[in-house]
């Protein structure tokens, strides 16, 4: 992925399914894991059906973000990220985390977003989308419903 | 790669802040493809939502804000968020949240965290 994206190969948008190496390593990332904590918090008491979906909840890749990814390639890659959590009537979670590679994010923020090389180019802007489902059994819910 | 640029992160996190509701009060534009979609952050903990299209078409929603602190930094919380007719995003109520972020005496709610992407504070 950072090769493709250095040498201007990656395309506009890469979406990875659940079942991918990709979205499993970001399912377990801890930015995720925070925003189903906070959608948890924000949905407390709520059945499902009832439950409002959390968006844009960003993740900040910092020292400690660093500290966390370990030597999780993905994690590494990925850097910061925003994760958008849709309920489903049956309790389970859709997880969508977003990310775009582009020079901006690789200089944290330092380098001009109206500078940013398109796709194509070496080191031009890329995304990726990586999808998953939390299972209702995991989640830690208080809602007390049949 | 991420490591080549620890320094910066350290710049970064030494330069974090925290934002008050009152200051963060205001109108917020961000223009895009079709339209211009605008937030009003009300000091009573309301906001107004619109967007207004290139055909003219205009969609409004209102409900309330509220400030959190959270791992990326100040983040406004916009409660039954729900996009208009005409903008991009997937169509359900939802507690949206924008980062806060304020570069050369601007504030900015972010839209993208990776491009620095967002609404602009009118002056």
């Amino acid at each position: 992925m950072f090769w493709g994206w250095v040498l201007g190969t990656a395309p506009p948008n890469t979406v990875y399914g659940p079942l991918t190496n990709q979205s499993m390593d970001m399912m377990q990332s801890q930015g995720v894991q925070d925003a189903i904590e906070f959608f948890n918090k924000k949905n407390a008491g709520k059945c499902p059906g009832e439950e409002v979906p959390v968006t844009n909840y960003d993740y900040s890749f910092g020292p400690m973000a660093l500290w966390q990814a370990g030597t999780n390639s993905t994690q590494q890659f990925v850097g910061s990220y925003s994760v958008n959590i849709y309920p489903n009537a049956n309790g389970t979670l859709d997880i969508t985390v977003y990310n775009t590679t582009s020079m901006t994010s690789f200089f944290y923020g330092l380098y001009p977003n109206a500078l940013n090389p398109p796709n194509g180019y070496p080191m031009g802007n890329t995304s990726q989308e990586y999808l998953g489902t939390v299972p209702d059994s995991i989640r830690s819910t208080s809602c007390g419903c049949q | 790669m991420k490591f080549a640029s620890i320094f910066m992160v350290a710049l970064f996190v030494g330069c974090s802040s925290h934002y008050s509701a009152g200051e963060l009060a205001g109108k917020y534009v961000l223009s895009v493809k079709g339209g211009t979609d605008t937030i009003e952050l009300g000091a009573n903990g309301k906001y107004v939502h619109s967007y207004v299209a290139k055909s003219g078409d205009v969609g409004r929603q209102e409900d309330t804000w509220n400030l959190e602190e959270l791992q990326a930094g100040s983040t406004v919380v916009l409660n039954n968020f729900h996009p208009l007719s005409g903008e991009s995003t997937r169509a359900r109520d939802s507690y949206n949240l924008l980062l806060v972020k304020r570069s050369f005496g601007t504030y900015y709610l972010i839209t993208n965290i990776d491009l620095n992407e967002g609404y602009k504070k009118q002056q």
